[in-house]
């Protein structure tokens, strides 16, 4: 208010004093003053923070060009090699790229407000989710129910869990999209307005954040009996998918929002994200072999995504190869259908996206084994019955009528 | 006989080619500077104006506005051409303004032009074409100059 409230005065002076200025000027002095007042506009403008100073200020150099315009062609020759129409032109084009950055900036700190009220909604939804699952947990650890109700209890908590997680999805793919597009310089606004205090502690996304991954940390501590291996792959999805945001944008979050603390912030997250990694990675792979040899399929060891490709890949072929020594008989037959229900009902339907998002199997991998899978069905497939039947009996017919000819 | 009319026919044609030579000139050029210069002397009292190349040192007008050139009393040395390529020269001071002719490696007095007993307190010049305009922009005093002195005077507060 103050500065369009100078800028109006600028405009009134400006105005009423500038045929005054010039009646009794050297020409050199009508120089000076374009120039002052040139310069004087140009900081106005590098130093506006809204847009409608901007506006103002463009009315002013309007105004500023006109007072000048008698004088234009002394102005040409006095300028050179610069003339009075190009200073004018240089004052207006800063202008508009300062009214393009400020339409940006204030653009963003729209956003960001709407994000903060986002923010508010994903912490009191988050406390929600939390509660519940928690209340959950507590109910199944302390009941003496019978086994049908404590399953029952155990269910309603991994849905809870998996709502939760959801939820935490989306959050940080709404966080991703509002902080990494942050043009050039707002991150600097934004850090001078937010890290001075005026965002309230509960609403900054850095302690979502943290309490997230504090929380995230604490489940999977608690949940070792009562996760399957796809809500593992679930959680393992989570947490890359939190790093990878957090790669892309942690450093922006840390600088709007880190306040004084901006180093400690950076170390706890990243600490915390470190320990949610292994955690979940453990826990997955752990999980994921567990289901495995329950299903009596034998891939050997494997302990990370590189690992568990080769266990596959080398598994498949293997017994692909085998099948297709086999002539007659097909032994192999029934490791094919108990591979291949793990594969098509879990690999290639429930567990499909958590183990593309997380990386644990690549679309390509899975694409790979797919193609070696059904190779393998081909070459296990046993002969049909019916088939040996008819052959058996056409055998016969010939030898038969091989006989009937030599006794004749 | 015959030799005297080739020698006299060489110097005719000599003569002939060095005033063709001498004759070759070009009218109607504009020297004139839109816009005064305004020179800061250094502490020797030279000015320099690097746009329109021209320095040379200011102590000989000062010593002859006030008889004095031990040291250098101008803040500001005011320098505008006219169409005619003579340079206007004053100061803050000085009572006169000096109309100096380019000559080789000098500027020579053309007119001595006197428009103040007080002395000029804050001059300066604007080019009215074909005449010089000086101001004293601290009592609004305006003078009309061209080479010969002042033509006409427009206004006095």
């Amino acid at each position: 208010m103050k500065r369009s409230l100078n800028l109006l005065t600028l405009l009134l002076l400006f105005a009423v004093n500038s045929t005054a200025l010039f009646a009794q000027q050297s020409d050199y002095q009508i120089k000076k003053d374009f120039e002052n007042r040139h310069a004087e506009l140009l900081t106005n403008i590098e130093m506006a923070q809204k847009v409608n100073e901007i506006d103002s200020l463009i009315m002013v150099i309007d105004d500023f060009k006109s007072n000048f315009s008698e004088h234009s062609e002394m102005l040409d020759y006095a300028l050179y090699p610069e003339s009075f129409d190009s200073k004018v032109a240089n004052l207006k084009s800063e202008a508009r790229s300062s009214e393009h950055k400020l339409l940006i900036i204030e653009n963003q700190a729209e956003r960001l407000s709407e994000l903060t009220e986002e923010v508010t909604r994903f912490r009191s939804e988050l406390s929600i989710l939390n509660s519940r699952s928690d209340s959950l947990r507590n109910a199944f650890t302390e009941s003496q129910e019978s086994e049908r109700k404590l399953s029952q209890l155990v269910t309603r908590y991994r849905k809870s869990v998996e709502e939760r997680d959801e939820f935490i999805f989306d959050m940080v793919d709404s966080l991703f999209v509002t902080y990494n597009q942050l043009a050039p310089g707002t991150i600097e606004e934004l850090s001078k307005k937010d890290g001075s205090g005026t965002i309230k502690s509960g609403d900054n996304p850095l302690v979502i954040i943290d309490s997230i991954l504090e929380e995230n940390i604490e489940t999977l501590k608690a949940g070792s009996n009562t996760f399957s291996t796809e809500d593992y792959l679930r959680i393992y999805a989570l947490q890359t998918k939190v790093n990878d945001v957090w790669k892309s944008i942690g450093d922006n979050l840390v600088e709007i929002y880190g306040g004084n603390d901006k180093a400690k912030w950076k170390k706890s997250i990243e600490s915390d994200l470190k320990d949610w990694k292994s955690s979940a990675s453990l826990s997955m792979w752990n999980s994921l072999d567990g289901y495995l040899e329950q299903k009596n399929v034998e891939l050997g060891a494997f302990d990370n995504n590189s690992s568990f490709f080769k266990a596959l890949d080398s598994f498949v072929s293997k017994a692909s190869k085998k099948s297709d020594e086999e002539i007659i008989s097909s032994s192999t037959y029934e490791d094919f259908k108990t591979f291949s229900e793990f594969w098509t009902t879990k690999v290639m339907d429930e567990w499909n996206n958590y183990l593309v998002e997380s990386d644990v199997l690549t679309a390509s991998q899975i694409a790979t084994i797919d193609s070696k899978v059904d190779n393998w069905g081909d070459n296990s497939e046993p002969f049909p019955t019916s088939l040996l039947i008819i052959f058996g009996i056409g055998l016969l017919a010939i030898i038969g009528l091989i006989v009937a000819l030599i006794v004749k | 006989m015959k030799y005297p009319r080739i020698s006299l026919f060489v110097f005719m044609a000599v003569l002939l080619f060095a005033s063709a030579c001498k004759t070759f000139e070009v009218k109607n050029v504009n020297y004139a500077q839109q816009v005064e210069s305004v020179l800061t002397p250094t502490d020797n009292g030279d000015v320099t104006d690097s746009r329109y190349g021209i320095a040379f040192n200011i102590l000989p007008f000062q010593y002859e506005e006030m008889k004095d050139s031990s040291s250098v009393l101008v803040d500001e040395v005011r320098l505008i051409r006219n169409q005619n390529g003579f340079y206007f020269i004053t100061a803050d001071g000085f009572n006169n303004v000096y109309v100096m002719e380019p000559i080789n490696s000098g500027l020579k007095l053309k007119e001595k032009i006197n428009v103040t007993e007080q002395g000029l307190v804050s001059p300066a010049f604007n080019l009215r074409s074909p005449f010089v305009q000086l101001i004293d922009t601290a009592t609004s005093e305006t003078f009309t100059l061209n080479e010969k002195g002042i033509k006409k005077e427009e206004s006095k507060s």
